[in-house]
């Protein structure tokens, strides 16, 4: 990822996690990153117009349920956290998007911003991401989490 | 005065946020209605006479900024008041839909006491709450 895309991201998940979650993320490298206990969730975000890719966001299960919980203002054990928690992480990865948008797109080329799609993730499927070089790696109160954002190259002809 | 609000958000979990920050913010709310998609957000505008919605802009099928124009179109905006509730920073983008006639704008999260700001300027303070 661009140093200062990379940057912006660890600048906005940690933003948008405290504001949205009241949770605290702290980058880590990815040798470091918490492991992942059970599945994991993965919502992307699609963007296109002044740039194409996607935003990517991965968290553990436990933690999607912390996000739930602290979103909605109920205790862990309450159904509606455990209910909620898939919908939660398509939000917070669509706040995340929407911050990180100006810093994807130009002032002259803006992107857009498509509604997010949620995935369950297999270990061997967050392990292949938790090791990609395009991954930023963040420990959440010893939860694991990802974020990605991909670029589509421009295949057009000139 | 008591508004008839109606959420329209994708996310149940966005709507629940919406009634919890509005209950917080004191807002006061005689009718609280939910729609998960634009289309069936706009029939219920038809239908019912709501005073205040909140709007998502970044959903599937019918999208926020579609329902804005629509209800531009058909002359509901000079009865409802829209405010868009959504992450986008993007000032021309948020100018643009004021030009059509939407209200006000919240960045997600919502805060109580800048959902109450945002309402009481929007609706004119007209619900009473004595500031």
């Amino acid at each position: 990822m661009d140093p200062g895309l990379s940057e912006a991201a660890a600048r906005v998940f940690a933003e948008v996690l405290g504001e949205f979650a009241f949770l605290f993320g702290d980058p880590v490298p990815a040798a470091e990153l918490p492991a992942l206990v059970g599945k994991g969730y993965l919502a992307c975000l699609p963007f296109h117009g002044g740039a194409e890719g996607r935003v990517s966001f991965g968290v553990s299960e436990a933690l999607a349920l912390e996000i739930a919980a602290n979103t909605l203002g109920v205790e862990l054990a309450e159904p509606e956290a455990s209910r909620r928690a898939p919908d939660a992480v398509k939000e917070v990865a669509s706040v995340l998007g929407g911050r990180l948008a100006g810093t994807i797109g130009r002032p002259s080329h803006p992107v857009d911003l498509s509604p997010p799609e949620l995935f369950r993730l297999e270990i061997l499927e967050w392990e292949r991401l938790r090791v990609d070089p395009g991954t930023q790696c963040f420990a959440v109160n010893e939860h694991p989490a990802l974020l990605r954002v991909e670029f589509i190259p421009w295949k057009g002809t000139t | 005065m008591p508004y008839k609000v109606l959420a329209v958000d994708d996310s149940s979990t966005v709507r629940t946020i919406i009634a919890k920050t509005l209950k917080l913010s004191g807002v006061e709310v005689s009718r609280f209605g939910e729609a998960s998609r634009g289309d069936q957000a706009l029939e219920m505008l038809r239908q019912e006479g709501f005073d205040l919605v909140f709007c998502d802009l970044n959903m599937p099928g019918m999208t926020g900024y579609d329902l804005v124009e629509t209800l531009k179109r058909e002359g509901l905006l000079k009865t409802i008041a829209v405010i868009i509730v959504s992450s986008i920073e993007n000032v021309a983008v948020i100018d643009e839909l004021r030009t059509k006639g939407v209200r006000g704008y919240l960045r997600k999260p919502l805060r109580p006491e800048r959902l109450r700001e945002v309402v009481d300027h929007v609706m004119g303070a007209r619900h009473g709450s004595g500031t």
